[in-house]
């Protein structure tokens, strides 16, 4: 092979690996590296998840911090609360403080039967001074519609209810918010019989708590 | 059809690695040198400290191939599969009896050596590599379980020596190999043979028993199986189809039965078993003059020839230093430290039994 052969086929091999590295390149200017906007969030979340084996294989496993609510599920959400298809994940009011403490990566399940609606949500900030702030105002929210505040609550977790006039045999709705790591976990029940509701609302705020504990 | 030379019978000791031909030797060095970068990488995950070049390996490498345990499952995988090939490859060439005895008696004296080691170490206070974390204060039953490997499947007992399983599918495999060839003159039947047994085994451990955690070992012994084929068709005893289609076969039992326990299924066999066979069948297909230069260097065949030391000695020897020096050096200062405490107890260990391995006769 003479000299310049070779060169030729140099110069081929390098044009060819420029290229290919090059379109690579300009994929990675133009649409960045793919990474998950809410990954740095997750990330503060996960201490409190419990860490995972690092040397398994794959990507590494996500904790499920929520418990899912027994009963037929009309909810299951984990993704962006911008997306349209979870628009119907909270209420407009709750929406709005929502955007305004910029949370977009929300996880949600919420199941219904004739006696009660429950749900378990989770609010993903972008740390855990801002889900702090977050919990003061979704709390606050509460507080102004007349929810009182239960005295009885787990450490940590804010739980207020709505007793409505009959009583024990009139309807009900709780809710129960409480931050880990960089995220606000909400719970909620409510239904027609407060006598129905109260204890089911109780076992799974704990069993949630037990899932994902408070860290404040 | 024209049968290849053997790989010529070594002059001295059992262990020596010119037995084999260079493309298998570099990957038993390779299989021990993934062995014990796990086992630091082990240590570092256990003790939460960060490493850049172990952290970086398991987002880039470990996570994107599915290979977990930094690597340790690929490199016994790759041990294994050598191990296959040296039993077929002593086979071939007409090893005696006395000759077998001695080469599986290399296999084992390492643990009786890590042992004593480990229970010395342990009686000092130091922390040791053991399953469960906590070993109670370890007394003869103990010594005696890890010695006869008998605490690798007895289902109450903690092992002493968490990688010592290694010896026993090795010497299991290669028990196995001998009896499965009084199938007589067809040659594919003995591993064929070999499967069978090892597919009861997996059946029978299914279900919570005594023969569940035997069959969690067992699941690692068709890579010896695997390891043998690939010497039968290297060495054209049988032709590449039949030796591809019991290679499947030998992958298919070790994958259902991994699939079968809580214990393997997530850390993805199955795909390691796979990577480790390919690499292993790539390595002895393109065996040639650049793999001949490597296995000369002097540090790739000293690893090579101390595998069993290598991974057995680190989780006894590593795991005090690096417990007693990381407060004090930088992590990367004190995995070398520690490292070169292996070296050095390998070859001390190997000094002391070459004497009762080596042939009558020879130097």
């Amino acid at each position: 092979m003479s000299v310049r052969d070779q060169l030729r086929r140099v110069v081929a091999a390098t044009t060819t690996l420029v290229l290919l590295g090059g379109l690579g390149l300009l994929a990675w200017v133009g649409w960045g590296g793919g990474t998950d906007p809410s990954a740095r969030a997750m990330a503060e979340l996960r201490p409190v998840l419990g860490s995972p084996d690092p040397r398994q294989p794959g990507p590494p496993p996500r904790g499920k911090p929520l418990v899912m609510p027994p009963g037929p599920l009309v909810l299951a959400v984990n993704g962006r609360l911008s997306a349209p298809a979870n628009s119907q994940v909270v209420a407009p009011v709750e929406k709005e403080l929502l955007d305004r403490h910029k949370v977009d990566h929300v996880e949600a399940w919420a199941t219904r039967d004739e006696r009660i609606t429950r749900g378990t949500y989770l609010f993903l900030t972008d740390d855990h001074e801002s889900a702090q702030r977050l919990l003061n105002d979704l709390d606050g929210l509460f507080d102004r519609v007349g929810f009182t505040l239960r005295k009885d609550a787990p450490k940590g977790v804010r739980v207020r209810q709505q007793p409505l006039p009959q009583g024990k045999r009139g309807p009900i709705s709780y809710r129960a918010f409480y931050v880990a790591g960089a995220a606000v976990i909400a719970v909620e029940g409510y239904g027609p019989v407060a006598n129905d509701v109260t204890p089911a609302f109780n076992a799974l705020l704990e069993q949630q708590v037990r899932n994902l504990p408070v860290a404040t | 059809m024209r049968a290849r030379r053997h790989p010529v019978l070594a002059r001295s000791g059992l262990l020596d690695s010119s037995l084999a031909p260079a493309g298998v030797l570099l990957l038993r060095a390779l299989g021990t040198t993934l062995v014990v970068y796990s086992l630091l990488g082990l240590w570092l995950a256990e003790h939460a400290e960060p490493l850049w070049l172990v952290d970086t390996a398991r987002e880039w490498l470990n996570r994107a191939l599915g290979i977990g345990e930094d690597f340790g499952g690929f490199g016994l995988c790759l041990l294994l599969l050598t191990h296959g090939w040296d039993e077929a490859a002593a086979h071939a060439r007409g090893e005696c009896a006395k000759d077998r005895i001695r080469r599986l008696l290399g296999h084992w004296l390492p643990v009786v050596v890590a042992t004593v080691v480990a229970i010395g170490a342990l009686s000092f206070g130091a922390d040791v590599l053991t399953r469960p974390d906590t070993v109670p204060q370890p007394d003869l039953l103990h010594a005696l379980g890890a010695v006869t490997l008998a605490d690798q499947v007895l289902p109450q007992a903690a092992p002493l020596l968490p990688l010592a399983w290694l010896v026993l599918v090795q010497i299991a495999g290669s028990l196995l190999a001998s009896a499965s060839r009084r199938t007589g003159r067809v040659v594919w039947l003995a591993p064929a043979a070999q499967l069978v047994a090892v597919s009861t085994v997996g059946v029978l451990g299914v279900s919570p028993g005594p023969t569940h955690r035997v069959a969690e070992i067992v699941a690692f012994l068709p890579l010896v199986v695997i390891g043998q084929v690939a010497y039968q068709v290297w060495a054209r005893e049988i032709s590449s189809y039949l030796g591809t289609s019991l290679g499947l076969l030998a992958w298919v039992v070790s994958a259902a039965i991994s699939n079968t326990h809580a214990t393997l299924r997530h850390w993805w066999y199955p795909v390691t078993f796979l990577f480790a066979v390919l690499l292993f069948l790539v390595t002895v297909r393109t065996s040639g003059r650049t793999a001949d230069r490597v296995a000369r260097n002097s540090v790739v065949r000293w690893i090579a020839d101390r595998a069993q030391w290598l991974v057995l000695l680190p989780g006894v020897v590593c795991y005090p230093v690096l417990d007693a020096l990381h407060t004090r050096l930088p992590m990367a200062l004190t995995a070398v430290t520690a490292a070169s405490a292996v070296a050095i107890a390998t070859e001390a260990g190997d000094f002391v039994t070459r004497s009762a391995l080596r042939p009558r006769g020879s130097r």
